[in-house]
């Protein structure tokens, strides 16, 4: 189903997000009342900045299944979901699957798409506007490389890359980085993506390693949850790692 | 044998120091305190962890293989290793614990697995019956590693299963080697001295009873011996698999068959053994990025099939 | 002096006690079933069950001197050579003996498959070098399931004078046999029927006629055994 042909539907009244990434578009676009539940990624504060506003909000497991009997007037979900894309039309239920966005200009269409559907216009255009704003005044772009727990780094052509650029990153390297090459070749800045600090598990021992406090290169640490999705959270962490970096 | 074992060791564990993606020889003359920094918490702990795990692999599957009196027993086809993985995943995601927990972890579900074998093979069980157990407990590891890795409370844990189930010696650090060392070695040593009564156990266990080796009391040992040398093992690097097997058909003719005295000779070719299949990882061409887990099934599927061809 | 008592082993064995002297020959004769490899397995201290065994007045504690167990199952797993074999029969903490192991297999004729990997061998040629294994180490009691049932006429002889040079050395050697012949050669005998001893004494006692008819079902003519 395309979003363009949805704007004769009247502003929906129940909507239900099943994924964590369109949560967070609801979270910053729905109007209050309008959300009947999002997954519970959603409303975790430890997957998702914007989880504050999602207090007091039923939460789901991503199920289409288990979200029928809400009776939501719009469903939306992210990525390739086949059964749930049948399942919605076998029981006429709106659902919008939206594809994964591959760069901060698509991400900001994306919102003003939603926020459309919400019959929430201003808050489209308000994010988009401060995306905009970051583009303009993106310092010049400097080589560094931003690494995960486990010593994978972002694609240099991906969505994650397309926000550093905003913060005047250009990411040097995508895939699994080899310590070695790193202590020999560090980049001028590097930017560790925390996620779940706590948690050290088989491949996250990797960030643990020893020879990671010996590295020469400035170190600052990004908030892994706003680039689980690299969607709505993105801009106020894209400020906050602009003033980070220039420190 | 085990004089010229022990010089291959040393000489796999110089080569393996000395590669790398980096070249060090070069780095020293520009950096030594860069050079130094590098070879102590990246290459040392490398060196050590291949020898080390491989040691404690090839010495497992021999006391395996002596205590079922079948050849066809190993550390990782009967199940020690997956539940090593299995504990090491309980401790780290589900008890928050650290590398240390999780160390613990993977003894622990190495010890259990085998209790279990034992359980469902039963005392002087035949070839079928133990690999059979073997496989049976290994799927029920396999799907726990799973179930619990998808239960676990952060949502994208299910992507560490890779790791678990193939293992790798990218990027260890020297705490992990730390933590190794002791447990390993205590693992081989137990397993050494354990080595006279398995010996005798290829007499059979009545007959050995009769001798008086103290049936339950070797059992006892053996467990607890080849869950602390590969528990740690897995717990710090992933299963790495097919080193228990082969090892001891490799070392077993030149010590006369004897399933007993085939454990030293085993923890020396099994050093070997994995040293240089982390070599060879370490010097595939850059595109062709295969995990050290992946390479040893790949040797060692073929053999194991080998194996039990050549039983018919 | 090798006492049982009440050794029992529900339902194969009832209560039984006996008393076995150093320096005799003493065969165990019963049909199929009856009980013969529970009673040996019970004598050498091995299965777990009722009553208890004394060695010359102490508790039973195994160990490669007292005694020896040989059971009836010929196979073996690893293929060392014979020679390694019988060297097990030493026991765990033995130092290597091949003069022992020379002098056992020389026993059991079997010096010329010292070298043979024991998995290759025929079942009999296998059965000699169990044999040599079980009296390495010159035990003072010799438990033997079935020695003889795969070995050629001949070597059956043999073992039957071996076991005789064992107990004239002072040894107390006790086995399970079906050959009625060999039988005879021993100095004593227990038939064993339903897990009860129900016959012990000297051969011609229990190989009486009325006691073959009754338990076996045969009897003696000038051809041998025959079915009644």
């Amino acid at each position: 189903m395309t979003l363009s042909g949805a704007s004769a539907a009247a502003t929906p009244a129940r909507v239900v997000s099943l994924n964590l990434c369109t949560d967070e578009y609801l979270l910053i676009t729905a109007r209050p009342g309008q959300i009947a539940s999002i997954s519970r990624l959603g409303a975790d504060p430890q997957e998702s900045p914007l989880a504050g506003r999602a207090r007091g909000l039923a939460i789901n497991s991503g199920r289409l299944s288990e979200v029928i009997e809400q009776r939501p007037d719009l469903v939306l979900t992210m990525g390739h979901d086949p059964q749930a894309v049948a399942l919605a039309a076998r029981l006429r239920i709106r659902l919008i699957a939206l594809p994964y966005p591959t760069s901060p200009a698509a991400v900001a269409t994306q919102v003003q798409q939603v926020a459309a559907l919400m019959g929430n216009r201003p808050a489209g255009i308000e994010f988009a506007a401060r995306v905009a704003a970051l583009m303009a005044s993106a310092p010049k772009a400097q080589p560094g490389l931003m690494i995960g727990g486990s010593g994978l780094a972002p694609a240099m052509d991906g969505l994650a890359a397309g926000w550093l650029r905003l913060a005047g990153i250009s990411q040097q390297q995508g895939g699994q980085i080899s310590l070695e090459r790193l202590l020999v070749q560090p980049p001028p800045m590097l930017i560790r993506n925390v996620y779940r600090r706590g948690q050290v598990s088989g491949p996250q021992a990797w960030s643990l390693h020893p020879a990671l406090r010996q590295l020469r290169a400035t170190q600052v640490e990004a908030d892994g949850r706003a680039f689980l999705c690299g969607g709505a959270a993105m801009p106020a962490e894209i400020i906050r790692l602009k003033k980070a970096l220039a420190a | 044998m085990k004089a010229g074992l022990a010089l291959l060791c040393i000489v796999l564990a110089l080569a393996s120091l000395a590669l790398g993606p980096v070249d060090l020889a070069a780095l020293w003359a520009r950096d030594p305190e860069l050079a130094r920094s590098l070879f102590i918490e990246l290459r040392l702990p490398r060196t050590g962890l291949a020898l080390l795990i491989g040691a404690g692999l090839g010495a497992s599957g021999a006391a395996a293989q002596a205590l079922f009196r079948n050849p066809l027993a190993s550390p990782d086809v009967l199940g020690p290793s997956s539940g090593a993985a299995l504990g090491a995943v309980l401790a780290g995601y589900f008890l928050g614990a650290g590398v240390i927990g999780m160390a613990m972890g993977g003894l622990a579900g190495a010890g259990i697995s085998l209790l279990l074998l034992l359980a469902l093979a039963g005392r002087g069980a035949g070839t079928t019956r133990l690999v059979l157990a073997g496989v049976a407990v290994s799927m029920l590891l396999g799907v726990a590693i799973n179930l619990a890795l998808s239960l676990a409370p952060s949502p994208f844990a299910l992507y560490d299963l890779m790791f678990w189930l193939m293992g790798s010696l990218n990027d260890r650090s020297l705490p992990q080697l730390a933590l190794a060392v002791p447990l390993i070695l205590i693992g081989i040593v137990l397993l050494l001295r354990a080595a006279p009564a398995l010996d005798t156990l290829a007499l059979g266990e009545e007959v050995a009873q009769s001798l008086g080796v103290g049936l339950s009391a070797v059992q006892a040992r053996v467990v607890v011996a080849i869950a602390l040398a590969t528990g740690a093992g897995v717990a710090v690097a992933g299963s790495i698999g097919f080193i228990g097997l082969i090892v001891p058909h490799l070392v077993r003719p030149y010590v006369g068959h004897q399933p007993g005295s085939a454990v030293l000779p085993s923890a020396l070719a099994g050093a070997a053994l994995l040293s240089a299949a982390d070599i060879t990882v370490r010097l595939l061409p850059a595109g062709l990025d295969l995990r050290l887990g992946v390479l040893t099934a790949l040797i060692g599927a073929p053999f194991f099939l080998c194996l039990i061809m050549g039983r018919r | 002096m090798l006492e049982a008592i009440d050794l029992s082993r529900p339902p194969m064995l009832a209560p039984t006690s006996l008393v076995l002297h150093p320096g005799q020959l003493t065969g165990v004769i019963g049909p199929n079933g009856a009980g013969k490899t529970t009673l040996l397995k019970a004598l050498a201290g091995l299965s777990r069950g009722q009553g208890h065994v004394r060695l010359d007045g102490q508790p039973f504690v195994p160990h490669p001197r007292r005694l020896a167990w040989l059971p009836a199952s010929r196979d073996s797993v690893w293929p060392m050579p014979a020679s390694a074999l019988v060297q097990l029969g030493l026991g765990p903490a033995a130092a290597p003996d091949p003069a022992a192991v020379a002098a056992a297999l020389a026993a059991c004729d079997a010096t010329a498959l010292a070298h043979r990997p024991v998995s290759q061998l025929s079942t009999g040629e296998r059965a000699r070098i169990l044999l040599a294994r079980a009296i390495v180490a010159r035990p003072a009691w010799l438990i033997l399931d079935e020695p003889i049932a795969n070995l050629d006429p001949g070597h059956r002889l043999d073992v039957m004078a071996l076991l005789a040079d064992e107990a004239a050395r002072g040894c107390g050697a006790v086995l399970a046999l079906h050959d009625l012949d060999l039988a005879r050669r021993c100095e004593r005998l227990l038939l064993i029927v339903g897990g009860v001893v129900v016959c012990d004494g000297p051969p011609e006692f229990v190989l009486a006629p009325g006691i073959l008819a009754t338990y076996f079902g045969i009897r003696r003519d000038n051809h041998g055994f025959q079915r009644i």
